[in-house]
């Protein structure tokens, strides 16, 4: 009986190879995968590239853990220490990778359970290819070894790169390590970090929980500067693709800059409330043991972060554009809307959002609360109007 | 000093980064990689596939090692021993890949100890996607991890098939085993089976040893019942890929259906002396325990394998069709051809060749040697004509 399903299953594979030639396809279709169940709202944390590059080791990751409880930014959501490129060193005899015996002499599990001991999460990073951006191992070749690797470490998100990957498919890649990762036993937020080239959103939902939509961003407020996009401009790259976001699978605008100089309090003030109404993961990126007041401020904004987390998931549309004069706007669950008018120009200037642009009645009546002064504003119907900042936004919240 | 280095292998990098977007492209130019060194002519061996598929079990296996040796095949140049499909259990928990306990209860170390301790070598097969054609596990993700197992029980040759492969990249996948064979630390010949859907003959060079350029072959002279790959649709399929083959890296018409019984004994030796001038890998697919004499004839034939594997390397060119008569030559070390007059016809047919047609000065005598027949014919000038019978070869060498 065993034989004979034997051949049966030979035969069947000859029959599938054929229709494989016929068709000029690789394999037979595959069953419908799920999701994950994790990230139901966008994963907020901190993350090493932004601020120290190459240049870290495990004191860095520490006082990052450390700071994230101290200074408030814990209680206001942030969860997850990522560490990005730059932390292997090599593979052992069995090909297991390594973290740099210099850098990070008390291991990575240590370092997991240091982080975790703060109840916090521990995140990772790795590449699609044979080499990271940081020409360290990547996975390619190691998936299932590495996932099961960062599972024994406690690793609870894994960051993956696009580096050095020539000819290879994205989709198929991603989806070998989501897989990897779901073999480990252990649950691993997945961002899919390919720079948005083959159109993640169009096949991440199932695959990973977040997905890089540019090249990275750096820290200046408009413009480009060789293969890195300013916030103006990855913020003009997310038209489009609203749809594709929600609970469990985001549009990733990068990680945040604010609070690393190169902008002005106005702007990072801009960069984060946009961020929020996108239903981007909130990964800040600058030195938490070192920032100032205003910058804690900015990135401990309960109101604005709740914007960010609210459950229904939905990602803002720019509802309005008058030039340089913008209106984003965000459901919300319950009915309300969250508004970010935006100021692109170098002066301050009135900006009116309609009801008509928030698709509301326009006999409506609803309460304003001003998201950034923390105060209830008088209720408007019809439209809401306010003075917007150079490089500024007014960001409310309308029930 | 160590920060500053860091920083600027940042900024070259940066910038090496920036132009590949500029281009499109996901990384920078790689330096170019070199093959294997193995190979150098087309592998031989025997494959469990075309005749026992799924049914194999380590009893199978050593049979075929035991008939490889026992019916002069090994002394013809058959090497390889290669396990097809089936041979697969699960993974353990390290992820590691164990053979299927029923089936090869010895395990599969004790299975290659036994076909080397016979002089021959040990090949094996899996799958680039997440599952085999037959559903065992895939090296999807494992490629490092089965490398090494594989280097662990001693194996020879890889067979590296295209099931299951979604959306993958070929040439990146297979690049991804053949990284990861180098890096095992034992030499291994790596077969693509990727049935030439991305024309592996474009990338395979460095990558592989041998492509498979078509869906699977069966046991027929040609298409029929909606199965494509007939053995003389395969050799139709050779034209125009003739340039890609050479010592290290062959075109794979698919293996040899010689002896399975679905075609005559002189479409067998059709079969072999095409596959032989087309410099075929000769993986001999029949149940070589229980082969006739005329089947061990055509197999063990060691002038036509002397062609299959004549140091050149060179593929045959169709250098002549008219009809169904064709020429088809294989340039030789030392300046001779392999010649192969083809009747496809049903009745038999005078085929033949000019020396012009070959390359060679009209007045150049050459000797003329019988393959089949092993006999030297009469010194030849200017051209050479036999009698070829129906679905039947003529194939001579000739020499200066």
């Amino acid at each position: 009986m065993k034989r004979i399903s034997g051949s049966l299953i030979g035969l069947l594979a000859l029959g599938f190879m054929h229709v494989a030639a016929v068709k000029a396809e690789g394999s037979a279709p595959q069953p419908p995968r799920l999701s994950n169940g994790l990230a139901l709202t966008p994963p907020m944390g901190w993350n090493t590239w932004n601020k120290f590059g190459c240049a870290i080791n495990e004191t860095v990751i520490r006082q990052a853990a450390d700071t994230m409880v101290s200074s408030g930014m814990k209680d206001a959501g942030y969860e997850y220490i990522v560490i990005d490129d730059c932390w292997q060193s090599g593979r052992d005899a069995k090909g297991q990778i390594v973290a740099d015996p210099e850098r990070f002499p008390a291991g990575m599990k240590a370092l997991g359970d240091y982080i975790h001991s703060r109840g916090l999460k521990f995140g990772i990073y790795s590449d699609a290819g044979k080499l990271t951006c940081g020409k360290r191992p990547g996975s390619l070749g190691h998936e299932y070894q590495d996932a099961r690797t960062y599972a024994s470490w406690g690793v609870d998100y894994l960051k993956y790169d696009w580096c050095s990957t020539y000819s290879q498919d994205a989709k198929s890649t991603y989806e070998t390590m989501s897989d990897a990762l779901r073999a480990s036993g252990r649950p691993i937020v997945f961002s899919i970090c390919e720079w948005g080239l083959s159109k993640p959103w169009l096949w991440g939902n199932t695959i990973g929980n977040l997905w890089r939509t540019t090249d990275d961003i750096y820290d200046h407020w408009q413009g480009r500067h060789s293969y890195e996009h300013s916030v103006m401009d990855i913020l003009d790259l997310q038209v489009g693709l609203e749809s594709y976001a929600g609970p469990g699978h985001w549009n990733d605008p990068d990680m945040l800059e604010v609070g690393n100089g190169k902008m002005t309090i106005e702007e990072y003030k801009s960069h984060f409330s946009l961020w929020a109404v996108l239903a981007a993961p909130l990964m800040a990126g600058n030195d938490l043991a070192t920032m100032t007041p205003d910058i804690k401020a900015i990135l401990t904004n309960k109101e604005v972060i709740a914007i960010d987390q609210d459950p229904l998931g939905v990602q803002a549309s720019r509802a309005a554009k008058h030039g340089d004069y913008e209106a984003w706007a965000r459901p919300l669950k319950g009915g309300g809307r969250a508004v970010v008018l935006l100021n692109r120009s170098k002066a301050s200037h009135p900006i009116t959002v309609t009801w008509d642009d928030l698709h509301l009645p326009s006999s409506l009546s609803l309460k304003v609360r001003d998201l950034w002064t923390h105060k209830d504003l008088s209720g408007a119907k019809g439209s809401f109007s306010a003075e917007v900042p150079s490089h500024g936004v007014v960001m409310v919240r309308l029930d | 000093m160590k920060r500053f280095v860091l920083a600027l292998f940042m900024l070259v990098f940066g910038l090496t980064f920036m132009a590949s977007f500029a281009s499109a492209e996901a990384a920078p130019p790689r330096p170019p990689r070199q093959s294997n060194g193995l190979a150098l002519t087309p592998p031989m061996g025997w494959n469990s596939w075309n005749k026992f598929a799924c049914n194999i079990n380590e009893s199978v296996i050593r049979a075929a090692a035991d008939a490889m040796v026992s019916s002069g095949m090994k002394d013809a140049g058959y090497q390889y021993v290669v396990i097809d499909d089936c041979w697969h259990g699960e993974r353990d928990i390290n992820g590691d890949i164990q053979a299927d306990p029923k089936r090869f209860p010895s395990g599969i170390k004790a299975l290659a100890d036994y076909i080397h301790g016979k002089g021959l070598k040990f090949g094996i097969y899996s799958d680039a996607g997440k599952k085999t054609c037959a559903g065992r596990p895939g090296s999807r993700g494992f490629e490092y991890q089965d490398a090494r197992q594989y280097a662990a029980w001693g194996v020879d040759y890889l067979k590296y098939d295209w099931c299951s492969t979604g959306s993958q990249d070929a040439k990146s996948s297979y690049e991804t085993m053949s990284d990861a064979l180098r890096a095992s630390g034992r030499p291994i010949v790596f077969s693509l089976c990727e049935w030439g859907q991305s024309k592996p003959w474009l990338w395979g060079e460095t990558i592989g040893n041998l492509w498979r350029m078509s869906g699977d072959i069966y046991d027929g002279w040609e298409s029929r019942d909606g199965r494509e790959n007939g053995m003389t649709n395969i050799l139709d399929m050779q034209v125009g890929i003739e340039s890609y083959a050479g010592p290290g890296h062959w075109n794979d018409p698919d293996m040899l259906e010689v002896g399975n019984g679905g075609m005559t004994f002189e479409e067998y030796k059709s079969h072999f002396s095409l596959w032989a001038v087309l410099a075929a890998p000769l993986i001999a697919g029949n149940d070589l325990a229980h082969m006739s004499k005329e089947t061990k004839s055509i197999l063990t034939n060691k002038e036509v394998i002397a062609v299959d594997q004549d140091a050149l390397g060179i593929q045959a060119s169709r250098i002549a069709k008219n009809g169904d008569d064709e020429v088809w030559v294989k340039p030789l070390k030392g300046g001779g051809r392999a010649i192969v007059l083809f009747n496809r016809s049903k009745e038999t047919r005078r085929i033949g060749v000019t020396w012009e047609a070959l390359g060679y000065p009209a007045s150049l005598g050459l000797s003329v040697r019988n393959l089949w027949d092993h006999k030297n014919l009469s010194r030849t000038k200017g051209s050479f004509a036999a009698d070829v019978p129906p679905h039947g070869v003529v194939m001579i060498r000739v020499e200066a």
